[in-house]
């Protein structure tokens, strides 16, 4: 039954027509990716009207193409100018942008680029086989599992993400408690909005972002004068791009776990492309011996998130294809253009549409090789950008943020709230308070209090020691916290006996 | 004791948490769980990070001489990629960069976002970098060219049009 599925699925998408459209879907997702502020979610709306008249399958190959491939285009702005695009290429700035600086940003995109679609062929054969098994791992998942898993995210990047661990969990509780201006979704109420109508609906992310993260890093470099890539020396181009790929092949354990680990998050509704990659990029931190390098631009700190935020696709259509339940807000649009399209979402997709199932499979596939490579070709062009002198950059790197921030609701006042951030940002790294875990915080600050609030109704104030998994998530949080101590005494003890050996062999050869 | 610019900002820090803190009493029990979960470690965060930096007792004497052999290591490792090497240059530099983010939100609030941010860009190439006439005016008129294009024309996006228009 899948092969016929697959023959029929390959039927309709190895047409010129189909092809075309993958590819127009791909450059238009690559394009909206390289821009801050417009997300997956802008691609679906505006090109919705536009694949309503089409077939169904030729729809498809556009649209799914275009909303796979925005992750893509965001490594590129996420590892050129430390802006992530979206919140979903957050953490391939935390290695990314210091190789940019190191004058390797070929190699990074490249790195980046390879696993992104490594990855992205990995969520789609997880697409394809975990169908059958999808309900169960949702079932282990619950939301003190995914308290916990928030604040572990903190945590880990407090602790990996900048020179103070205490400085950076101030910093993600800061980012907590500003994710909470606005309107309370649990009691319906409105908290810390100073009287302002523009802050009932809260601070939005993509200006916060832009300010912390982009205007920020402008402003630090404009102090410095630099360019992006500090170190001069000849440009990397093929060569740069050629390392970036053999390292994806040759840290193959780590994107594969990315893969995976993107996979499985992005079957979770509501969890997203965000966790995904800040998660995948917390484990590979979190358990590589050399983590102290991470955050000060590690080759396999790029691959991780980028294979993971890819994967994530796969994953996320398994919900919204064999159950009908949209776990994001793009999911939820490409649901809706499914539906006028007369496909209904559901178990149906297994049994009677198999071929446009699979065809989803095929479109993935083909749209991260494609984008990929798109992308490739650029990236000797794009290394240039690191070396051109930062009083040049920065002034058109800002007004394009400040159009970025206004896009997103059309209000003045987000221009405002970028530039403020970005102010905030400028001083939180100077005096060494890493912006990293401010944003996880900020993100996921809501659906943290969301989560919170249904297992203590669940399962009463200690519900973090009553689930397992919730368990273990808490001890790894206590040890993570621990970390920097315990390393500290560890090595203290080790260098004393080291001492003692040597004082003991002195003795014994005098 | 004397405070240090750091020891300033991590205390304008305890005061926004501490608003955070106290303005929580005000909701109603379920919708200050959260906020008083978060801040109050928070305060506590901050408050050990200050008196660890500012008060000279051994631990703060322990924590500030691995503050600065971390800083060293990194300085050693990455001096040129890591941002605070931002930290030895003069604070009238840093007054500038604010200044144009000021100037800039100042001609985008009055002109437009698209005028705005020409204008700006035009400005800052020709008076602050010191690049010729031509390179002023061409960079701001491509930038401004493209932003229109793609918001105003392909997206169909109304940008600001400035509190003076």
């Amino acid at each position: 039954m899948f092969f016929e599925g697959l023959a029929a699925a390959a039927e309709m998408i190895f047409t010129p027509y189909s092809f075309l459209m993958l590819f127009m879907g791909v450059a238009a997702g690559l394009t909206f990716g390289f821009i801050p502020g417009l997300s997956g979610v802008t691609v679906l709306v505006l090109f919705m009207p536009f694949v309503l008249p089409m077939e169904p399958v030729h729809a498809i190959a556009f649209i799914l193409g275009a909303h796979a491939v925005v992750v893509t285009g965001d490594t590129l702005t996420a590892i050129l100018f430390n802006v992530p695009g979206t919140s979903q290429s957050l953490a391939t700035c935390f290695d990314g942008f210091p190789l940019a600086q190191k004058g390797r940003a070929a190699e990074a995109i490249s790195a980046g680029l390879t696993s992104s679609m490594l990855g992205g062929i990995i969520g789609a054969i997880f697409l394809m086989a975990a169908i059958p098994v999808f309900r169960p791992l949702v079932m282990i998942l619950g939301s003190a599992e995914y308290f916990m898993m928030i604040l572990m995210g903190i945590t880990m990047i407090a602790l990996l993400g900048g020179k103070s661990f205490l400085k950076g969990l101030i910093s993600g509780g800061l980012g907590l408690l500003c994710s909470l201006i606005g309107f309370d979704v649990v009691t319906g109420g409105f908290r810390y909005t100073l009287g302002s109508r523009f802050l009932y609906s809260g601070l939005d992310f993509v200006p916060v972002v832009i300010g912390l993260f982009a205007i920020a890093q402008m402003m630090v470099l404009l102090t410095t004068g630099e360019s992006i890539a500090a170190k001069r020396g000849r440009l990397e181009g093929f060569r740069g791009i050629l390392t970036g790929a053999a390292a994806t092949f040759k840290h193959c354990k780590v994107w594969i776990r990315g893969s995976v680990l993107g996979a499985l998050i992005g079957i979770i509704p509501g969890i997203g492309g965000t966790v995904a990659n800040i998660f995948s990029y917390g484990v590979q931190a979190g358990t590589a011996r050399d983590r102290e390098e991470y955050g000060k631009g590690k080759i396999e700190g790029v691959i991780a998130p980028e294979s993971a935020n890819n994967a994530k696709e796969g994953g996320a259509l398994i919900p919204t294809l064999a159950f009908g339940i949209p776990g994001s807000a793009s999911m939820a649009i490409l649901m809706s253009i499914l539906m006028l399209k007369g496909i209904a979402p559901g178990p149906d997709m297994i049994s009677k549409n198999l071929d446009i199932t699979v065809s989803f499979v095929l479109v993935l596939i083909i749209a991260n090789i494609m984008a990929s490579f798109l992308a490739i070709l650029m990236t000797p062009f794009l290394e240039r950008v690191t070396r051109i002198s930062i009083h040049r950059l920065a002034p058109v790197i800002i007004v394009i943020c400040t159009l970025g921030a206004f896009s997103v609701n059309r209000r003045i006042a987000d221009v405002m709230v970028a530039m403020l951030f970005g102010l905030v940002g400028f001083y939180m790294r100077k005096y060494d308070y890493s912006p990293a875990p401010f944003i996880i915080g900020f993100l996921l600050g809501n659906r943290m209090e969301r989560a919170l609030h249904i297992s203590l109704r669940a399962w009463g104030p200690l519900f973090f020691i009553q689930r397992p998994i919730s368990l273990v998530l808490l001890c790894c949080i206590i040890i993570l916290v621990l970390w920097p101590y315990l390393k500290e005494k560890f090595i203290v003890s080790r260098l004393k006996a080291s001492l003692a050996k040597e004082g003991q062999d002195e003795t014994k050869a005098t | 004791m004397k405070l240090k610019l750091p020891d300033w900002f991590s205390l304008l820090v305890f005061l926004i948490v501490l608003m955070f803190f106290f303005g929580a009493f005000s909701f109603t029990t379920r919708a200050k769980t959260i906020p008083l979960i978060v801040a109050a470690p928070t305060l506590f965060l901050i408050a050990l990070q200050i008196v660890l930096e500012v008060l000279p007792s051994p631990i703060g004497r322990w924590y500030q001489g691995k503050n600065i052999q971390n800083q060293l290591a990194a300085r050693d490792e990455l001096a040129y990629a890591q941002t605070d090497c931002t930290a030895s240059k003069p604070v009238r530099q840093d007054l500038v960069t604010v200044a144009c983010l000021a100037v800039l939100f100042l001609l985008v609030w009055l002109l437009g976002l698209i005028a705005g941010g020409l204008l700006f860009i035009f400005v800052y190439y020709k008076f602050i970098a010191g690049e010729s006439w031509l390179s002023s005016i061409s960079t701001a008129l491509i930038v401004g060219l493209i932003s229109y294009g793609l918001f105003e024309v392909i997206l169909k996006t109304s940008t600001w049009r400035g509190f003076l228009f």
